[in-house]
């Protein structure tokens, strides 16, 4: 994370109006998608900002008592090992453990590969991963850089798009929603951060 | 383009192109001013022009006014300028000549009139010609039409420049401008970031806002 991300997290986390809309957003997508335990969260281009987003609504789960797992499948840049990373009290060869209701699979090339995730064996994770969790949230490379969401097309129950005023652009959004639309991605809607 | 994206322009979009892209705009401008004064004054100069016109006593037929002009077309170079007569008229080239006159139009019925006029790059000999093209018209047509009689209606104008040289630069400049903005339009059409819910709402997708500035934890 550079200066300015480091910045910006802070920001969220000092803000009361982010964690009453994290909340408001939970339930924002168990209305438009209905109650989802598998959820893909991606960006149009900023894998951060998914990435932050991915960790506070894990965090309001957790608190929620819902036991949930959010997995880094963005291989390209990982991120949320470094985004847990002071809050980990437990981790073996796959999972770190946050706290009773919360647990964080990282994307590192020792676990899984991209063709892993291709894989029936990655099918099979989530599969085991539904009956052991109440919420399974996904964090996905940003859509108009790399096309991965697509190989999640059959295992996410909704999906939501991140993009941020001011600073996303506007032919970005407009590209990624065409290609979640033609390929028919289940889509609960665009999150606008502002 | 895609009509789903027309939304996107508006005067807002414009403006705000015009005051992100300045540089862009001022680009444009200097580089179409820099070619409206190539323009005007290399490829084309501002030309002058000097009119008049001649009357018959009684209207002459179609055919008689055609024979005239006719006839003027083809002798009316060598009559000013290869006789003895030329004086110390400043001598042009035929082409030049032939160039730069208006003869008069062939009516479509009878006429008295003859309107003329000459122009040239050069602002000091146009009214000159104007005279002597008027004056050796009227010598001419009393030698081949003695059946009526010729005068001056209208004598020579003094040389008026027929396009400004400002205004060619200025419209070169005007040009620049609109491309500059039309240009810079585009830009920050590419490089437009969402400003607001709605215009995501466009894409018919639902939007749910995730607000962050305004609040802070207490303690």
């Amino acid at each position: 994370m550079d200066k300015n991300e480091i910045k910006f997290l802070e920001q969220l986390e000092k803000s009361d109006i982010f964690n009453e809309n994290i909340i408001k957003l939970q339930n924002d997508i168990d209305i438009f998608a209905g109650v989802k335990k598998v959820i893909a969260v991606t960006s149009v281009d900023n894998n951060f900002l998914s990435g932050v987003c991915i960790k506070h609504l894990a965090k309001k789960y957790a608190e929620n008592n819902q036991k949930t797992l959010v997995i880094d499948a963005n291989l390209n840049t990982p991120l949320l090992q470094e985004l847990y990373e002071t809050e980990i009290i437990e981790s073996n060869d796959k999972i770190l453990k946050i706290n009773d209701y919360l647990d964080v699979m990282p994307a590192t090339k020792e676990i899984y590969s991209a063709k892993k995730l291709m894989s029936d064996e990655f099918v099979g994770l989530i599969d085991n991963a539904k009956n052991s969790y109440d919420r399974i949230l996904i964090l996905v490379s940003p859509v108009v850089t790399n096309k991965e969401i697509l190989v999640f097309k059959d295992i996410i129950e909704t999906s939501i798009l991140i993009t941020k005023k001011d600073d996303t652009l506007m032919k970005n959004v407009r590209s990624s929603v065409e290609f979640i639309k033609k390929h028919q991605i289940p889509f609960a809607g665009a999150v606008l951060l502002k | 383009m895609d009509e789903k994206y027309e939304n996107d322009f508006s005067l807002m979009v414009v403006l705000k192109a015009a005051r992100k892209q300045m540089i862009t705009l001022v680009y444009f401008l200097i580089s179409f001013i820099l070619i409206g004064v190539a323009y005007a004054f290399l490829i084309n100069p501002t030309t002058y022009k000097s009119s008049g016109s001649i009357r018959a006593n009684k209207e002459l037929t179609k055919e008689n006014y055609q024979t005239l002009v006719v006839h003027l077309n083809e002798n009316l170079y060598e009559k000013i300028y290869m006789t003895e007569n030329t004086g110390d008229t400043k001598v042009i080239s035929i082409d030049e000549f032939k160039a730069g006159l208006t003869l008069p139009e062939i009516p479509t019925s009878s006429s008295a009139i003859f309107e003329f006029s000459f122009s040239s790059k050069d602002k000091k000999i146009v009214k000159d010609v104007m005279e002597k093209v008027l004056n050796t018209s009227i010598e001419e047509f009393k030698t081949i039409m003695d059946t009526h009689q010729f005068t001056i209606n209208q004598f020579a104008t003094d040389a008026k420049a027929s396009s400004s040289t400002f205004v060619k630069i200025a419209a070169f400049a005007a040009g620049g401008i609109v491309i500059g903005l039309g240009v810079a339009t585009l830009k920050e059409w590419r490089n437009y970031t969402i400003t607001r819910k709605e215009e995501l709402e466009q894409l018919d997708i639902n939007v749910f806002e995730l607000k962050y500035r305004g609040g802070k934890k207490h303690g």
